[in-house]
């Protein structure tokens, strides 16, 4: 049996007297494509911002390729190709598109100062890469739509080929049109890199296509694993609102 | 299409310069009013040369307003670094090369206190920078509460040089704009000012970069008060004082965005003129100089009002339908 890409045990957080989360134990291989589904307030945001450096992770430990690693922030977990779209989007209103996808990563001299060129031509190469317009690049970004906000969080993912990427409601609040962009995005990166996602959802139907195995939250601790081939969108459907 | 592109980058392009053209209004009205006196050819090199200081006291506050804080207590640390500046070189024994490193050094130590206490501790900005206002201000006295004109030449020269206290000053605003504008730490630091949380999420620490703010402030703030000295070749107690204000109005008219993380430190060059050719075209007018603090406070008003409107517009102007 190959070493599992990530581990997680006894992983619980409290927060004052709320218990976010409670003894997760969590394994995910090279290549799935994980539903982490719950109601709200199950604890899956708390998961990931636990497994991407944001929040400690003690009690409890992570473990990459069988290796116990804590990670001291989010930048140590982006160094170890774990990536978070967060619902909030991380994304700084501020700043350009290009300025965005390579914040924390710029393409720099050895003094420090940035090659404004390089990182918009290999902006250009991505977009044109992945059927996204151009116009965006320069645009700043809080004058870009929902949809296209997502766009550009999931295409900083998609350039620096994030080996666990952590999807946080990444449909919420998009037009069917901008779903259907994003989710076919996913595929998209799903099959050029073969990497490993989780997508966090409180919505079974915008995940059963992509997923091919759901791990079930409820109350900050995992109810429900399983396969795809094993459970229905009907059984899981009802097995959630039942929980 | 092109041509909605095109539109929307005038636009932006007269938004982020429009303290430019509101210097040139300013000053043509101020010309046509008094033209014998606004039309002399020495007036702009008069104007920059002695708001130096208020420059540098300027460059300081935008730091950390872009840093998305605030800092009151800048005044203070300019006349702080100057009353420590002007007692070691009293001191025969001290190197005059060192002497002039003494004020931002102190400044930097201020600044230091400062982040210590927003940024370690994680006290409020306003409330911090308002009692170290007190203290700074109080250590002043304290250190000398005398006026001091026997300054070498070397420590006075800053600010007594009109083409080095220019030059010094553009040095200084244009290594922190390319900074600010080039360089990773630049856009790391606007991140961290415009959006802590996202910054956080993006492996940047945002506190670190709200310190190293407060200090760069600190340091701007301490050649501030070797400016102040130099211009006037002495010290005195009252150097900087209620120069808070004018440079927080002059980072505002440069377009330093008080939400942090927005603004271009070049602004400041026409910031600062403004503020300079507003003073200089009340002083020929022969304004009360009571009446003249009144309009400088809703100056600074109306500053704030202009940053305001003029996101509304770049918004109406560019949000996609």
């Amino acid at each position: 049996m190959t070493t599992p890409f990530l581990e997680i045990r006894d992983l619980s957080v409290q927060f004052g007297a709320v218990t976010a989360l409670t003894n997760v134990n969590l394994v995910i291989r090279e290549c799935e494509t994980i539903g982490l589904i719950g109601s709200n307030g199950a604890g899956k945001t708390t998961l990931t911002k636990c497994v991407v450096g944001a929040l400690p992770t003690e009690p409890g430990s992570v473990l990459i390729d069988g290796h116990p690693v804590t990670f001291s922030g989010p930048g140590a977990a982006r160094s170890a190709g774990i990536e978070c779209v967060f619902q909030t989007q991380a994304l700084v209103d501020d700043l350009s598109v290009v300025q965005n996808i390579f914040l924390g990563r710029e393409l720099c001299n050895s003094l420090g100062f940035m090659n404004a060129r390089a990182m918009r031509q290999e902006a250009r190469k991505l977009f044109a890469q992945l059927g996204i317009p151009e116009e965006l690049l320069d645009r700043e970004l809080r004058y870009c739509s929902g949809g296209e906000r997502q766009i550009v969080a999931l295409s900083k993912a998609f350039y620096f080929k994030a080996r666990l990427l952590f999807l946080d409601e990444p449909l919420t609040a998009l037009s069917v049109q901008k779903k259907h962009a994003v989710l076919e995005l996913l595929q998209k990166f799903k099959d050029d890199h073969r990497s490993t996602i989780v997508m966090i959802s409180h919505d079974l139907s915008e995940t059963y296509a992509l997923c091919d195995r759901f791990v079930v939250m409820n109350r900050g601790s995992i109810v429900r694993d399983v396969q795809k081939s094993e459970i229905s969108f009907a059984e899981l459907e009802q097995f959630m609102r039942g929980i | 299409m092109a041509l909605g592109q095109n539109r929307r980058r005038i636009i932006l392009f007269l938004l982020e310069n429009s303290v430019w053209m509101l210097l040139v209004c300013t000053y043509g009205l101020f010309a046509v009013l008094r033209p014998e006196s606004m039309m002399k050819p020495s007036l702009i090199a008069d104007t920059a040369y002695s708001n130096v200081p208020l420059g540098l006291l300027s460059l300081a506050e935008a730091l950390v307003l872009l840093s998305g804080s605030f800092d009151l207590s800048i005044g203070q640390i300019a006349g702080l670094s100057a009353a420590v500046g002007a007692t070691v070189a009293q001191a025969e024994s001290v190197p005059t090369w060192l002497l002039v490193l003494v004020p931002p050094c102190v400044g930097a130590l201020c600044g230091l206190i400062n982040a210590f206490l927003v940024c370690g501790i994680g006290l409020n900005a306003f409330l911090v920078t308002l009692g170290t206002f007190l203290v700074f201000d109080g250590m002043q006295l304290i250190i000398n509460h005398d006026v001091v004109i026997d300054l070498p030449g070397a420590y006075t020269m800053l600010g007594e040089s009109r083409a080095l206290s220019i030059g010094f000053f553009l040095v200084c605003l244009v290594s922190v704009h390319a900074i600010m504008q080039l360089s990773k730490w630049g856009l790391r630091f606007r991140a961290a000012g415009s959006n802590p949380a996202a910054a956080f999420l993006m492996g940047i620490a945002p506190r670190r970069y709200q310190a190293a703010a407060f200090i760069g402030s600190g340091f701007f703030a301490g050649l501030a008060g070797l400016a102040f000295t130099g211009y006037s070749a002495s010290y005195s107690p009252e150097v900087a004082d209620d120069s808070v204000f004018m440079a927080f109005a002059g980072a505002v008219l440069a377009g330093i965005s008080l939400t942090g993380g927005k603004g271009r430190i070049s602004n400041l060059i026409p910031g600062v003129l403004l503020l300079s050719v507003i003073s200089t075209g009340l002083t020929v007018l022969a304004v009360d100089p009571y009446l003249r603090r009144v309009l400088f406070g809703v100056l600074v008003l109306a500053a704030i009002a202009i940053d305001s409107c003029k996101e509304r517009v770049k918004d109406r102007a560019l949000v996609r339908e």
